[in-house]
């Protein structure tokens, strides 16, 4: 599960963050849909771990600087940034080796996944940016996190690794994780979000959750562009 | 042309730091010329031939360091914005060719800059004066312009060709070693033989060769330095010849720029192409430090296989590194400082006489560790910021750090070694083995240390730009060389009337100690730090 509770965060006078609430269930997907500067990225990298903030971000019940929960979290971040000089291969194995995960056959299960295997002797300056955002999903799921968090991860994929990526959310869901992801392209979400949290000037402007059977008087399309732009 | 100084100037007016910091440098090179005059310490007699002989090799330096700037102009220094507003917009090739120089320019200004605000050191040895000094900054100036423009010709006309490039610089690498080659038979042919040659002053020398005819036949360089020395000899018979050579040279640049066919965007957009993904993932807070433009590494047989936890950062860095070189651990940077270092030991050692190799020991070894407060200044650790995984991955940070700076080792210790050996080399006598082993690893101490501060600077201070960045870390790092040798000094003379009695057990401790106390202030640092390194 996680939890941000109070979550303020300045650069300078410039508030990107302004006291963000929300959490996220084990076994749902939550998107931070906003417009591009609404503070979606920087959010995603508080709960990673990377910025310092105000307020208190939780994964599992453990704040987010700790090693426990670093651990539990998988984080994806929106700009590959791979070792110029690691194979394909080389960089899964040094993430198992940081991780310390024991079993080695993750490795070729999530090559495999995403179709990797004839790519894993290519060196990350030599790959696209969408292999290289796919080789960072890797990465990101080597340890088999408890929480995941993904920023703009449609960026740069062809439409096979986004229907594999959509796949994977909701494989991610089904065996009981959590799942953050930031996006601004509306129609990619809108067959496996579970919650969205609609940002504008790095508040949460309105929450919607997808409730199976219920029909609400305005589509997520609707809500984002009248929070937005003003109007419906 | 005028929409792009229009850029220009928008680009000078915000950046007041820089323009503040580039207005000091430029007044304090101009103020240290002036006063020249006015230092009254001379270590060796001012003499005509000496300081023409010289200045003759100072600008055959010139020549050298400016052929090889020419080469970056065309496929390096572009801005991402350029690919749109110069290369796609009705400029012609020349002229985008002409917006990469800044870059180059740049760097020949710093060059002479230095010269300029060390020209102290060139009165007090051998009594240079503000008009030597001024004649060197015109002649370097006719110089560097025109060998400029040459090899920038070169690199814009042939960007994707390495032949003409290599040929080019095999000529420069020739030119001077026929020059070196010659001056050396003849300084045999005027003392006698090499051991008489090695005898003589390095002042001697210098001056001999650079009034070599050798020297003012060199290419660009030793024509244009014909000026001064005709006019301080009082012969001018040859100056409408050397003014001619000169002025064919700017009508052959005239000439190539004007019917030249420039093919340089493709190089110079795969280039800028890698500098606009650094830029765009410094917006995204993951700012890399590293270019890699000259990197090149091929996937062999070799497998990465070690490391666990937090040592899985220090394999794999030495894997990276051994796959792009075997030779990984030679720092070209340090070796070119390492030169200027050799030259400031000559320099004190002809001027120290033959009992006092212990000072020619401590300047060189003060010497080495002042240009390695420039040389490790973050090194690869630096780079693991602008990724995820050191701050991701579930060990304490102070492990993750130490693992990431230790994999700079061999590239320290073989810069150690390097450092001892040269010094050695001046004061072989009292330079023992004992000692020589306490530098090694003294050496490899304060590279850590140094290493580890560029590191926190990088950290602290990046938000305040490049230079304030270099000049903080630069004097912490001095003040830190400072601070360890007194605890050194006092232990040493402690200790020394005990356990010493030789020169080079008194130079082996207090080398140890030193060590000992720039190891002790790493583990300080690293330990007091490590909070600054939990977040991006």
């Amino acid at each position: 599960m996680l939890t941000v509770n109070g979550v303020t965060k300045k650069y300078k006078k410039f508030v990107a963050n302004d006291n963000l609430s929300f959490t996220i269930n084990d076994g749902e997907v939550g998107i931070l849909l906003g417009p591009n500067g609404a503070g979606k990225s920087t959010i995603i990298k508080s709960i990673a771990g990377l910025l310092k903030y105000t307020g208190t971000i939780e994964i599992d019940g453990f704040d987010t600087h700790s090693l426990e929960a670093k651990r539990k979290l998988g984080y994806i971040p929106e700009i590959p940034a791979l070792y110029d000089t690691l194979t394909v291969d080389e960089h899964l194995e040094f993430i198992r080796r940081a991780y310390k995960v024991e079993d080695v056959s993750v490795k070729d299960r999530l090559l495999d996944r995403f179709e990797l295997t004839d790519k894993k002797k290519k060196m990350g300056k030599e790959l696209s940016k969408g292999m290289q955002q796919k080789v960072s999903i890797c990465c990101a799921l080597m340890h088999d996190p408890s929480v995941v968090i993904f920023d703009e991860p449609m960026v740069g994929l062809d439409p096979h690794a986004i229907k594999e990526l959509k796949n994977v959310f909701q494989e991610l869901r089904d065996a009981g994780k959590t799942v953050l992801i930031s996006t601004h392209m509306i129609d990619t979400i809108e067959d496996y979000w579970d919650v969205v949290h609609i940002m504008m000037n790095g508040k949460i402007a309105a929450t919607k959750h997808n409730v199976p059977g219920t029909s609400d008087d305005k589509s997520l399309e609707e809500l984002f562009f009248e929070i937005t732009e003003g109007k419906a | 042309m005028r929409a792009y100084l229009y850029r220009l100037l928008i680009t000078v007016k915000r950046r007041p730091i820089a323009d503040i910091l580039a207005v000091v440098g430029i007044f304090s090179a101009i103020i240290t010329v002036a006063k020249l005059d006015s230092i009254t310490i001379n270590l060796i007699p001012r003499e005509q031939e000496t300081i023409l002989g010289i200045m003759s090799l100072m600008l055959l330096l010139c020549f050298d360091y400016a052929f090889v700037t020419g080469f970056r102009s065309g496929v390096l220094g572009y801005h991402p914005a350029d690919m749109t507003f110069q290369f796609a917009a009705p400029f012609t090739r020349v002229f985008n060719l002409f917006v990469s120089f800044p870059y180059g320019v740049g760097s020949l200004v710093v060059f002479v800059w230095l010269l300029c605000v060390n020209s102290p050191i060139l009165k007090w040895w051998i009594g240079f004066t503000t008009a030597d000094m001024t004649a060197f900054v015109i002649e370097a100036f006719f110089i560097m312009s025109v060998t400029f423009m040459l090899t920038s010709f070169i690199s814009g006309r042939f960007a994707d060709k390495i032949m003409p490039k290599v040929i080019a610089v095999v000529a420069l690498l020739l030119a001077n070693a026929v020059f070196i080659v010659a001056a050396i038979v003849k300084l045999i042919g005027r003392f006698g033989s090499f051991e008489a040659v090695r005898e003589q002053s390095l002042v001697v020398t210098l001056s001999y060769a650079g009034n070599l005819l050798w020297s003012d036949a060199f290419p660009v360089a030793g024509w244009v330095g014909l000026i001064y020395k005709g006019i301080l000899r009082g012969t001018y018979t040859g100056f409408p010849v050397v003014i001619a050579l000169y002025a064919a040279l700017w009508v052959l640049v005239v000439i190539l720029y004007r019917r030249g066919k420039f093919d340089f965007y493709e190089t110079a957009v795969l280039n800028t192409g890698r500098i606009l993904e650094i830029v765009e993932a410094s917006k995204a807070g993951v700012e890399a430090v590293n270019t890699g433009i000259s990197r090149t590494a091929v996937v062999g047989k070799e497998i990465y296989k070690r490391g666990w936890g937090s040592s899985a950062f220090f394999h794999m860095h030495l894997f990276e590194n051994l796959r792009t070189s075997k030779l990984f651990f030679i720092n070209k940077v340090a070796l070119i400082y390492r030169v200027f270092a050799l030259i400031v030991l000559l320099i004190t050692d002809s001027l120290m006489p033959e009992d006092l190799d212990v000072l020619v020991i401590i300047v060189g070894m003060t010497t080495m560790m002042v240009l390695n407060a420039i040389v490790f200044g973050g090194g690869k650790t630096v780079m693991e910021f602008g990724r995820p995984y050191f701050f991701m991955v579930p060990e304490k940070t102070i492990s993750k750090l130490a693992m990431c700076i230790l994999a700079d080792l061999p590239e320290m210790v073989f810069d150690a070694v390097v450092c001892t050996l040269l010094i050695k080399l001046v004061a072989w006598n009292d330079f023992t083995l004992l000692p020589m082993l306490a530098l090694v690893i003294m050496m490899t101490a304060f590279d850590l240390l140094s290493q580890t501060v560029g590191i926190v600077c990088v950290k602290v201070l990046r938000q305040f730009g490049k230079f304030p960045m270099m000049f903080a870390r630069y004097v912490l790092i001095l003040a830190l060389l400072i601070i360890g040798m007194v605890p050194a000094d006092l232990v040493t003379n402690g200790l020394t009337p005990y356990i010493a009695d030789s020169l080079s057990q008194v130079l082996a401790v207090m080398i140890g100690m030193l060590a000992i106390t720039y190891l002790i202030m790493w583990g300080i640092i690293i330990a007091a730090t490590r909070r600054l390194f939990t977040e991006s």
